[in-house]
């Protein structure tokens, strides 16, 4: 959360000095992040503060009024304005002629209806520091001086400090935060407050509240204050404030809430008395109970959610939101002033149970001092008080003693053993003294109490952090420490493969894509009908919601980006994690996938233009799986896969184990993902890849070999591979290759065969062959052939 | 007498090579002058019927015009075939400006996949070892056991994506919001001292122009007796000076994470403009980017992963694979890497 923290207001708390730079690089240097410094008001001059002398009705303009207005000069102002408020006796800022404001707005003498006007009574939006609901003029208080500036008086020369909190400093989330965490940071101390301590009696027949929950609520302060409707516009000093602050204008009574929280940093929240129904209880939710809250939000209540209850019901989420019903309008005339201390714990799970966010909540979930209330509650009175608001009567509830913090023992061996070195014991005491906490020298180290909106420190590693970011980081010696020398690391098994694999696949021409893991249910369905998907219960987006169950849609998707800025042969690839529910088990494994479309390349002067086809396909994944060898022992059987060609897809396997499937897009699927026909893909497991870690040496044969060439006529039915198999089973040992390199359909071919050319290699691993081996052991492998599947050799 | 003949013999025969213009008539020349029934054989024939006195000079002659005209039919011979060659090389002349024959222009790796390895190699070599786990995880490994319990607002900042619980299952699941998880199944599975990371993909539920819903991260985890924040601060800068190749200055700050305590977060010179340009749009003219936090690990974290924080101490770094690609290649929008564009991924 960003605060917004007024230059001006802060001074007023401490002696920063005028620069903000400098308290800007001082916060950042200490953990309060300064992430933006603004001016606080758009430029405008000109304007001063102005009375009404007179208003009355423009001779020639219903809407119009002319008014004398006095600047303190000698003369009076003739200005024509158009507000129906404008009244004898306001004070009002006036942009004089020659003034210039906001917008790029130039004030000059203009002719009105005939009526001569020497300037303009400024609204507040017009002065840039109005919000778009306030659209009359500016009146200011009976006080304010005649004549003088109003950039100078609205003290404009000011600057909003924007300081991103981290969520152990909720302690910062106030003017009061920042300038104590100043005053450690400059060395000095907070200013003498004239917070007015505003003196409730106690006889007054108090309201009747019943805290039900002591554990969750601490204090709990309540106070009826009437008189609401009599009280004036809140004042521009504090409208400033609180525009500077970044809150809205809500209403009298809520602004000052606001303003003390903004101020002190204790949340309050104001209930329309008359909306009250008998006695107020702190107590849990009961299970089902509902309440509609400030911002219309209607909430069933969990039986942990505090809440503050009348007779009739919830009338607020305690800490967090009050309730609509109960909420102060325009015609409030009384209203219970709420100052409580609320545990972080309850507020924070009521936070997270509901989603929702305040910024009383933000306050209460991190922890606020709760010996702040009572302070806080002085300070809202006095301000009620000063606005014409009378104090009725009060309900004190908690305990009257300070509570402390927890005292934390800081053993002086821990500051080297965390730092690396070792700060003097004056360096670490003066740090504690900046900070104010109170701490005690012990043998070891030092025994410190951390005052009570320290909610952030709680083991001793917290207060070297303090010590650490007193002195600064960079004042930290910097240095290796020696020690025995480190374990020589290798990369891991499963990492061992990426390198050549993705290498492999780059030399073919592949780029490598990284999709997002989560893709659209259809997408899923698309190539994992059956699949159990592992669903997001809370999605970005309908077309990311589901964690793919394959590599392909994201590889389809990539495709088609491409497709539509005319790159139509491509060869993409990806290596990620893919998701599926097995049973109440969430499996997920690391795959290689790749997609190929269009061309084989673009038109070339030496070759034909080739469109991808199944086999270049399977050519890639020979390519690739070549490199664990072995690749005799993987075989390529025809295969269904959902959104692939029925005829033109193989699951490849090893030894039973299921590696991957490679095949051409079914028509339908390249329709709907709107890509080429000729696309195919293909996809392996990354398990196998392991093996690249180690392969072991096979000797190999030093003899020559022998080839015998041979051309089988055969049904087409019978698969290639099932021919290799019968060959190299019954070609003896010696039959080391069969190479298939021509296929032949024609003449003298009977219909439905064709002819394999295929090469036999022989050779013995421990003395050459003699030409007669060779010769019996084709002859067996003919007789077998012919046997086994009616093959005939062609001479 | 006689050594005129042979003079006049070899004359003969060196004009008529030197008008042949092919093999074929060298050849020719050669059987007329030295073929069985060649003229100088012929005379050759004649040797013994001279008186010897005459017979020794006539035949030295003979023999030198032999030897002659021998030598530039073998010349006149290379110089012809010579010229055949050059003639049948400059038929075969290319025009090597046309395209190769190739398998085409290769592919490519990923900004990111070039980034990690970078920073895998330093680590390595630094005696780190490689980490990985699963991207599914569980509310306890991702949140509570690095002292994230369920309601610390924290939480908040990790825009967490939940995973439908499957049927009967028993753990809260999400995606990992950082890849902090597996330094902790890693303590679980080790003994210190450690010295590890993790790198891989994390998701948060965030979507906008300086946010991808999903990114990489590299983390670092140091577990031994002698892990100080002195030397973390020596780890980030010799790691930020191998990774740029040049020394950067770097800035310590304090901030907070609720694994380490105390935490930092590091700024570093800007890479671009080295912090002298106001205008930069990298570093918005302030000199310094945010790079990564780190700090020390805290003892709540370090006890959940078994380790006795009264005898050890850790650090821990974390870093986006993501920005430090835009800072290598300059490239501005985080977005160009996700959408898999080919005039992006072939530059790489």
């Amino acid at each position: 959360m960003s605060m917004k923290i007024s230059h001006q207001w802060l001074k007023n708390w401490i002696d920063i000095g005028d620069d903000v730079s400098v308290l800007a690089d001082k916060l950042t240097g200490a953990g309060l992040e300064v992430s933006a410094v603004e001016p606080a008001c758009e430029p405008f001059n000109g304007v001063v503060i102005g009375e009404v002398l007179s208003a009355e009705a423009h001779p020639d303009a219903k809407k119009l009024k002319v008014c004398s207005v006095s600047t303190g000069a000698r003369e009076p102002l003739t200005i024509v304005c158009g507000c129906a408020t404008v009244c004898t006796g306001m004070r009002v800022a006036v942009a004089t002629v020659g003034a210039k404001l906001p917008n790029d707005i130039h004030i000059k003498k203009a002719k009105l209806r005939g009526v001569m006007s020497h300037g303009m009574l400024c609204a507040a939006q017009e002065l840039g520091i109005g919000d778009p609901s306030d659209q009359g003029i500016l009146s200011l208080s009976a006080e304010a001086p005649l004549g003088e500036d109003f950039w100078a008086y609205i003290q404009a020369d000011d600057e909003v400090v924007h300081v991103d909190l981290t969520p152990n400093r909720g302690d910062c989330a106030s003017v009061l935060g920042v300038a104590r965490e100043c005053a450690a940071l400059f060395s000095t101390s907070l200013k003498k407050q004239t917070v007015h301590k505003f003196k409730i009696s106690r006889t007054v027949s108090p309201i009747d509240v019943h805290n039900q929950d002591r554990q969750a609520c601490p204090h709990y302060h309540a106070v009826v204050i009437d008189g609401i409707d009599s009280m004036p516009a809140t004042p521009l000093w504090m409208r400033e404030r609180l525009r500077r602050a970044g809150l809205r204008l809500i209403h009298p009574a809520v602004d000052i809430a606001n303003y003390v929280m903004m101020e002190l940093g204790q949340p309050m929240h104001v209930f329309d008395a008359a909306k009250l129904n008998g006695s107020l209880q702190v107590r849990r939710a009961i299970k089902g109970e509902k309440l509609t809250l400030l911002d219309e939000q209607q909430l069933k209540l969990h039986s942990d959610d505090l809440v503050v209850a009348d007779n009739a019901g919830p009338q607020a989420l305690a800490g967090i939101m009050g309730g609509l019903d109960s909420g102060v309008s325009d015609t409030t005339t009384s209203v219970v002033l709420e100052c409580a201390h609320f545990v972080p714990e309850v507020i924070a799970a009521s936070c997270r149970r509901h989603l929702l966010n305040s910024d009383a909540a933000y306050r209460f979930e991190r922890g606020v001092d709760a010996n702040l209330p009572e302070l806080a509650l002085q300070h809202a009175l006095a301000l009620f008080s000063s606005q014409g608001a009378t104090i009725g009567s009060a309900s004190y509830q908690g305990e009257s003693k300070k509570t402390k913090r927890p005292s934390i023992l800081l053993p002086r061996d821990m500051l080297l053993r965390i730092l690396g070195s070792l700060p003097t014991d004056k360096v670490v005491e003066q740090c504690w003294k900046q900070l104010g906490f109170a701490y005690k020298r012990q043998k070891q180290g030092w025994l410190v109490t951390p005052p009570g909106y320290r909610f952030d420190l709680t083991i001793p590693q917290d207060l070297v952090e303090e010590v650490a970011r007193l002195i600064g980081y960079d004042n930290i010696v910097t240095q290796w420490n020696a020690r025995p020398q480190a374990k020589p690391q290798v990369r891991p098994v499963e990492k061992i493969g990426e390198r050549p694999v993705l290498g492999n696949l780059v030399a073919q021409g592949f780029h490598e894509v990284r999709s997002y893991s989560f893709i659209s249910q259809q997408l899923q369905q698309l190539f994992s009908p059956d699949v159990t998907s592992c669903e997001l219960a809370n999605p970005i987006a309908e077309h990311m919601s589901v964690m793919r169950g394959s590599l392909w849609p994201g590889l389809c998707l990539a495709a088609k980006h491409n497709c539509h800025r005319q790159r139509k042969n491509l060869r993409l690839m990806e290596m990620g994690a893919v998701f599926e529910q097995q049973k109440s088990n969430i499996v997920q494994h690391t795959h290689i996938a790749g997609l190929m479309s269009g061309a084989l390349h673009e038109p070339h002067w030496l070759k034909q233009g080739r469109k991808v086809d199944f086999f270049v396909l399977k050519g890639v994944c020979q390519h690739l799986l070549s490199m664990i060898g072995h690749s005799d022992s993987v075989t390529w059987k025809p295969a269904q896969h959902a959104g692939l060609h029925p005829g033109q897809t193989a699951v490849i396997k090893r030894k039973g184990e299921v590696l991957g499937y490679v095949g051409m897009l079914h028509p339908s699927t390249a329709q709907a993902l709107d890509l080429p026909e000729h696309t195919g893909v293909f996809n392996i497991l990354w398990d196998i890849f392991r093996a690249l870690e180690s392969r072991p040496f096979e000797m190999f044969s030093k003899y020559p070999s022998i080839r015998r060439d041979l051309a089988l006529v055969t049904k087409k039915t019978i698969s290639f591979a099932d021919i290799r198999a019968a060959m190299l089973q019954s070609g003896s040992t010696l039959l080391q290759h069969v190479h298939l390199f021509d296929i032949y359909c024609g003449e003298s071919i009977p219909d439905g065969h064709h002819s394999l050319a295929v090469g036999l290699t022989f050779q013995h691993s421990e003395r050459t062959l003699v030409d007669q081996e060779v010769t019996d052991a084709v002859a067996k492998i003919v007789a077998t052939l012919r046997k086994q599947f009616e093959i005939q050799v062609r001479e | 007498m006689s050594a005129a003949i042979a003079e006049q013999l070899l004359t003969q025969a060196l004009a008529q090579v030197d008008k042949a213009g092919t093999v074929t008539e060298l050849e020719a020349i050669r059987v007329a002058f030295l073929g069985k029934k060649g003229q100088l054989t012929e005379q050759l024939k004649t040797l013994g019927k001279l008186p010897p006195k005459e017979r020794s000079a006539f035949g030295q002659a003979l023999n030198q015009t032999k030897v002659s005209l021998q030598q530039h039919l073998g010349e006149k011979i290379a110089t012809l075939e010579k010229a055949e060659q050059n003639k049948q090389l400059a038929e075969q002349a290319v025009d090597v400006t046309l395209p190769g024959n190739g398998p085409g222009k290769g592919g490519s790796l990923h900004p990111v996949t070039h980034t990690q390895r970078r920073l895998e190699d330093i680590f390595i070599s630094l005696g780190f070892s490689i980490e990985t786990g699963p991207e599914i995880e569980d509310d306890y490994h991702n949140f509570s056991a690095l002292n994230i319990p369920l309601y610390h607002p924290a939480r908040a900042m990790h825009d967490t994506f939940y995973i439908k619980p499957p049927k009967g299952a028993k753990r809260n699941l999400l995606l990992r919001t950082h890849t902090s998880p597996v330094q902790i199944r890693a303590m679980k599975r080790h003994t210190p001292p450690l010295r590890m990371i993790t790198p891989g993909r994390v998701y948060r539920c965030d979507s906008d122009t300086t946010h991808t819903p999903m990114f990489h991260q590299l983390e670092g985890l140091v577990v031994d007796e002698q892990a100080t924040l002195g030397e973390l601060k020596a780890l980030v800068q010799c790691f930020l000076a191998s990774f740029f190749g040049r020394e950067l200055e770097c800035r310590f700050r304090p901030s907070y994470f609720p694994f380490t305590e105390p935490s930092m977060e590091v700024d570093m010179q800007c890479v671009f403009c080295d912090g002298k340009s106001p205008d930069c749009r990298v570093c918005s003219g302030t000199g310094w980017l945010e790079i990564m936090g780190c700090g020390m690990v805290h003892p709540h974290v370090l006890a959940e992963g078994g380790i006795d924080a009264e005898h050890y101490s850790g650090y821990a770094f974390g870093l986006g694979i993501d920005r430090l690609a835009m800072l290598r290649y300059g490239i501005h929008d985080l977005r160009l890497f996700f959408e898999n564009d080919l005039s992006f991924l072939e530059q790489f």
